[in-house]
């Protein structure tokens, strides 16, 4: 098992360098700079100055070999378009509070997800189950952004169940929209997957050994059956976790918090390199621990696979 | 022409939505639903511009924004424009971008899918690491990059740019319907006979998973349009001449959400419509999709 753990944590550093490079390049190759804005025009001299600060003097390789050893430090340099503030300062203050949003929002659905799958697949054709599927199909149809406002609406301000927007300093009750938010199209896909794996699982033959052993129905299902049947939902997280990132966006949008979604978009659009780079290697990192993270599970759950 | 490709499908019923398929489609009512509606609505939204309605840009002075009525239907947005029509016009982009960029998504990743899983071995395990490559990338980032870089508003670009990233999902899944095919005993034959790589994986192995393809091109249209409708909502979306020849924000489902979000507490009527839509079709379209699976399980098939 521990080799398998080893083995799959180095094959994710190679990884994580190659999807650096591509974005590195991507945003290099770009025609023109971002001291170039039609909205302010720089003199000739200051733009030398700019360029030399940034380091964009320098030929591309001798910049990648820089951005490649000190990324690799978690060091960005500083941002352009915030000026004064290092990347890694902006990613420490803000990263904290996606990562509670997203954390948090994925155990929701998780823990929903999961538990209505196996209720559904359990009484298949009941009306739990038609009720499930139905609401997992409404679920999946209503973006986000749709989503936010109305809840905000209903919830905060005809309600005044929950604080319509802020930070609350991450206080229970401000976390409760923006998760439930963000947790609810994962929370359908879950249930979906659970429920599908875990009707085809019933069906086979261990479990019919299981119950002529004796056990009861209760754990026959969830020491048996839900092991098998959380495979495929625990390859879903990887990619879950890469949807939260984009979800935070317009969840932080709707509800006014100050995390990591909101640079961004900004950073994209400012053409502020470095801030860009620092989130994109982040991203990176974490996407890649997440996957990682669900392959070492997927292997824990089902032995057939670490023995590859 | 027909009557050469007749046998093959009685032989390989899972080839395309044969006639039995079909049948069983048509028993599935919220699936039958879910045709009619799409069908009613992009025939209303393709056709809008022959509708005698007002068109999408059309500015007309108002005191402040129209609530639902008579003269409105959907009633207008702080310009006066008619919310009616700019939600059909938007349709009009939402949907064809669901349709073209789906099918040009689904279409790259069965071509890719199929070599990898026919070549297998060395091929298929360099091919399906670009593929992880590729996932591991964040797509949004390299999208927004790209438009706010090269700020092309041709429309073909903008279609291929969202399937840039969507084609991965059906590159895995017919890869390892190809990996199981190529095992098959009429696969040895067709070898034995001579044909060329290219013909067997273009002329026999892939009509042999169109079946799946369908279902999950299906599935993979709510994805785009969902991710047309984030590009649009942040305000990177489509552009194109208004009827006055000036170049503007092509009102999409997405963009039309982003302003119903933004006055959504003083005209709630400017999020609700576009949404409700928006939702209904994904929801007719995942239906449409769970119904064409049914259909075509070869589980249930006799």
């Amino acid at each position: 098992m521990l080799r398998f753990v080893i083995r799959r944590l180095l094959s994710a550093i190679p990884m994580i360098i190659a999807v650096m490079t591509a974005c590195f390049f991507i945003i290099r190759m770009a025609p023109g700079s971002p001291f170039d804005r039609d909205s302010v025009e720089l003199s000739a001299e200051v733009k030398a100055n700019l360029r030399a600060q940034y380091g964009f003097d320098k030929p591309l390789y001798e910049q990648y070999l820089i951005f490649m050893k000190n990324g690799l430090q978690g060091e960005f340099g500083e941002s352009y378009s915030y000026r004064g503030q290092s990347v890694s300062e902006i990613i420490r203050e803000a990263l904290p509070v996606s990562a509670t949003i997203g954390f948090l929002s994925l155990t929701v659905s998780l823990l929903i997800g999961v538990t209505l799958g196996a209720i559904c697949a359990v009484r298949q054709n009941s009306i739990i189950d038609y009720f499930t599927v139905g609401f997992a199909a409404l679920g999946r149809s209503i973006p986000p952004m749709v989503l936010a406002p109305i809840l905000v609406e209903f919830l905060a301000v005809r309600l005044g169940w929950l604080p319509a927007a802020g930070w609350g300093n991450g206080a229970w009750n401000y976390l409760i929209g923006p998760v439930l938010c963000l947790a609810l199209y994962d929370i359908t896909t879950i249930a979906r997957l659970s429920r599908g794996s875990l009707l085809e699982i019933l069906r086979s033959k261990h479990l019919i050994t299981a119950r002529a052993k004796g056990l009861p129905e209760t754990s026959v299902i969830i020491i048996h059956a839900l092991r098998e049947a959380m495979l495929p939902v625990v390859t879903y997280l990887g990619p879950a976790a890469a949807g939260i990132l984009v979800g935070t966006v317009v969840i932080e949008q709707v509800f006014n918090i100050p995390g990591l979604g909101r640079y961004w978009v900004s950073a994209a659009v400012n053409r502020d390199y470095t801030l860009l780079l620092g989130i994109l290697t982040l991203n990176a990192v974490l996407l890649t621990i997440m996957n990682t993270l669900s392959d070492i599970a997927v292997g824990l759950l089902d032995p057939r696979i670490r023995m590859r | 022409m027909f009557s050469l490709f007749r046998p093959k499908q009685q032989i390989y019923p899972s080839g395309s939505l044969s006639s039995e398929a079909w049948r069983r489609l048509r028993k599935n009512k919220l699936a039958m639903i879910s045709i009619v509606f799409l069908t009613i609505l992009s025939l209303l939204c393709f056709l809008a511009p022959l509708l005698p309605i007002r068109a999408w840009d059309a500015i007309e002075f108002v005191e402040e924004p129209i609530p639902p009525s008579a003269a409105y239907w959907f009633g207008t947005d702080g310009l006066g424009r008619d919310l009616f029509s700019r939600v059909l016009y938007g349709g009009r982009v939402s949907l064809s971008v669901g349709i073209i960029a789906s099918s040009m998504a689904v279409t790259i990743g069965v071509l890719y899918g199929a070599t990898s899983g026919f070549f297998a071995g060395k091929i298929d395990r360099w091919m399906m690491r670009f593929v992880d490559f590729m996932y591991s990338i964040p797509s949004y980032f390299v999208i927004i990059m790209i438009q706010v870089v090269f700020q092309v508003h041709n429309i073909l670009f903008l279609f291929a740019m969202l399937s840039l990233f969507q084609w991965l999902g059906s590159a895995r899944v017919v890869r390892s319907q190809i990996l199981s095919l190529r095992e098959r005993d009429f696969v040895t034959a067709l070898h034995a006979s001579g044909i060329s790589s290219a013909g067997v994986i273009l002329r026999h192995m892939i009509p042999n998973v169109l079946g799946i393809v369908a279902v999950y091109a299906t599935l993979t249209v709510p994805g785009i349009m969902l991710q047309e409708a984030f590009l649009s909502f942040i305000g990177i979306g489509f552009q194109a001449r208004g009827s006055d020849g000036v170049m503007k924000d092509i009102p999409s489902w997405g963009s039309l959400l982003g302003q119903g979000v933004a006055t959504f507490e003083t005209t709630p009527w400017l999020l609700i419509f576009p949404a409700v839509l928006f939702s209904m079709t994904l929801l007719a379209i995942s239906f449409l999709g769970d119904g064409l699976r049914d259909a075509l399980d070869p589980n249930l098939r006799k």
